[in-house]
């Protein structure tokens, strides 16, 4: 009688077989193949459907629903590649990064950086990018709670306060440093329409979730480097002195300020204390 | 749902597409739960597994269970991975000594953290192992008994796996003790000629429905469920299905078909 464990380690192979069963058992070197009495000893067979035809049930079951999984996450990804190519990526997706999670809803995480190293017949190499905004867009979907910042609460904070700001941000909020405006692409395909070619234009996009909705907006650098300063931990000075660093002193407070109701506004601000060092 | 809050018994969640952290899954949840009862089915558990149990998984099931308050928890006597990989699908168990001792001990330690009873269904299965010395039925039933948890009898799923492994559905439904079943599921599948497919994409059948008959004779008029995960047509669809079930209830047995019957201390109910 095979242990349980030697039983699901077996199981386990022949449905994560790539090629399906019969390759994945012809493939096992003879010291691995565990089975004096072959498959048949192990599972049982009948004239309907063989031992190696059910294991291939849920080896086909196992693929596709994984493959299911990523075409609804990645519906824009899905829609540039083509379902083929989909399928090819997803393939090698699955044998290099199986599911290590309970829940479905993390299988793609690491499909946008897969994609930066895979070598694809079709070359697109905002594909990656465009993978880290779709799963962006997901993670905001179902991040954790937070109430936006009531904006009249900072707004009416004592000047010599504000230097010590530091602000607490939404943690729904995501950046992507994206090679190309895939914000575009995404709209598109998902509207079903034909998918646009888009110049390689470097294109920084915040995601956030605001009333149940998930956002997306394209920054400047200048926000960029705030959301940065904020991200360091830093103090309202030092962000405003990351600003200067980009727009010059003279723009550097009114920009900041803009940017600063624009969070406001977009509910990406949901708290703040006044504990800032230097 | 939030707009026409359909009249509906009770409803029953997969547990983990609501493991998240907050957005609209849970605000979506939390209005639900204001005004029907619910139960939790879970898909991860693999009691069957032969590595170690996932607390993380564990812990997140029971912060969802309290923020929940359902009637029961329930998850399915199967495995679902192993060596940390997860396959998101129920797979067999050999029906030997071996596994009822290794998913007795592993259900008492699960109930144990979650403070709660659980509840395991049967599932579809399309290969069984020669290694097996007892019948699905009476591992099903001793499994139960000895870890004092409950079943959840698939009736759709005893009739696909006696077809595809050519066993008698009655027998199933005679060995299962009475006393162990709080909940059925009823639900479509596909057939493929050689094997059915518990696909979940179908109306369910008139054999199933006759089974669904003789096992409300023999455990009683229990929270059913209509299970549709693919090819959802219009609520009233389903509703009409759910409207079978209970006349079949009605004319085996006049007990009310209402909320789920609550077998937990009053302190746990909502």
């Amino acid at each position: 009688m095979m242990k349980l464990s030697l039983s699901h380690a077996f199981f386990w192979r022949m449905i994560s077989a790539p090629d399906g069963v019969a390759a994945g058992l012809a493939a096992l070197p003879e010291s691995d193949r565990l089975l004096p009495t072959g498959i048949d000893g192990w599972i049982r067979g009948d004239e309907r459907v063989g031992a190696v035809e059910r294991l291939d049930i849920y080896a086909s079951m196992y693929f596709f629903r994984l493959l299911d999984c990523l075409a609804e996450d990645f519906p824009a990804l899905h829609a540039v590649l083509g379902h083929d190519t989909f399928h090819h990526i997803a393939r090698d997706y699955v044998a290099t990064h199986p599911s290590r999670h309970p829940s479905l809803r993390t299988f793609g995480a690491a499909l946008g950086d897969f994609l930066d190293r895979a070598p694809l017949r079709e070359q697109r190499s905002y594909l990656g990018d465009l993978a880290r905004f779709e799963w962006s867009l997901l993670e905001a979907f179902d991040a954790a709670d937070r109430t936006p910042l009531p904006p009249e609460r900072l707004r009416t904070l004592p000047a010599e306060e504000w230097p010590l700001v530091r602000l607490e941000l939404s943690p729904s909020l995501r950046v992507i440093d994206a090679a190309a405006p895939v914000q575009e692409v995404w709209a598109a395909a998902t509207d079903g329409q034909e998918i646009p070619s888009i110049a390689m234009r470097r294109t920084v996009l915040r995601i956030w979730r605001h009333d149940l909705r998930v956002f997306h907006r394209v920054i400047d650098d200048l926000e960029w480097a705030a959301l940065q300063s904020i991200e360091r931990g830093e103090g309202f000075a030092a962000t405003c002195e990351a600003a200067t660093r980009i727009v010059g002193e003279e723009r550097a407070a009114l920009e900041v300020a803009r940017t600063l109701d624009r969070w406001l506004d977009d509910g990406l601000v949901v708290g703040f204390d006044t504990s800032a060092t230097g | 749902m939030l707009e026409h809050w359909p009249a509906l018994d009770w409803l029953e969640i997969i547990s983990e597409n609501f493991m998240v952290r907050g957005g609209r899954p849970l605000y979506v949840l939390d209005r639900i739960r204001e005004r029907y009862p619910i139960v939790m089915h879970g898909v991860s558990l693999s009691i069957g597994t032969t590595d170690p149990l996932n607390f993380d998984y564990l812990r997140d099931l029971k912060a969802l269970a309290e923020r929940v308050r359902p009637a029961w928890v329930s998850d399915h006597l199967c495995w679902t991975g192993v060596g940390g990989k997860n396959a998101h699908d129920l797979l067999p168990l050999p029906y030997t000594e071996e596994t009822i001792e290794h998913v007795v001990a592993r259900v008492r330690l699960v109930q144990d953290f979650l403070e709660r009873p659980i509840v395991l269904e049967n599932v579809s299965s399309y290969l069984t192992y020669r290694d097996s010395t007892w019948s699905e039925w009476d591992c099903l039933g001793e499994i139960a008994r000895r870890a004092d948890c409950y079943i959840l009898l698939d009736v759709n799923n005893v009739y696909v796996s006696a077809f595809n492994h050519r066993f008698d559905a009655m027998d199933y439904l005679r060995a299962i003790p009475v006393d162990r079943v709080v909940q059925f599921h009823l639900a479509g599948h596909t057939n493929n000629g050689t094997h059915l497919l518990d696909t979940h994409d179908h109306p369910v059948i008139d054999p199933v429905w006759r089974l669904y008959a003789a096992a409300v004779r023999r455990f009683g008029p229990l929270s059913t469920l209509i299970e549709r995960d693919d090819h959802i047509p219009e609520l009233p669809e389903v509703a009409a299905e759910a409207e079978h079930a209970r006349r079949i209830q009605r004319q085996i047995d006049d007990e009310a078909f209402a909320e789920p019957r609550l077998f937990l201390a009053d302190d746990q109910r909502a």
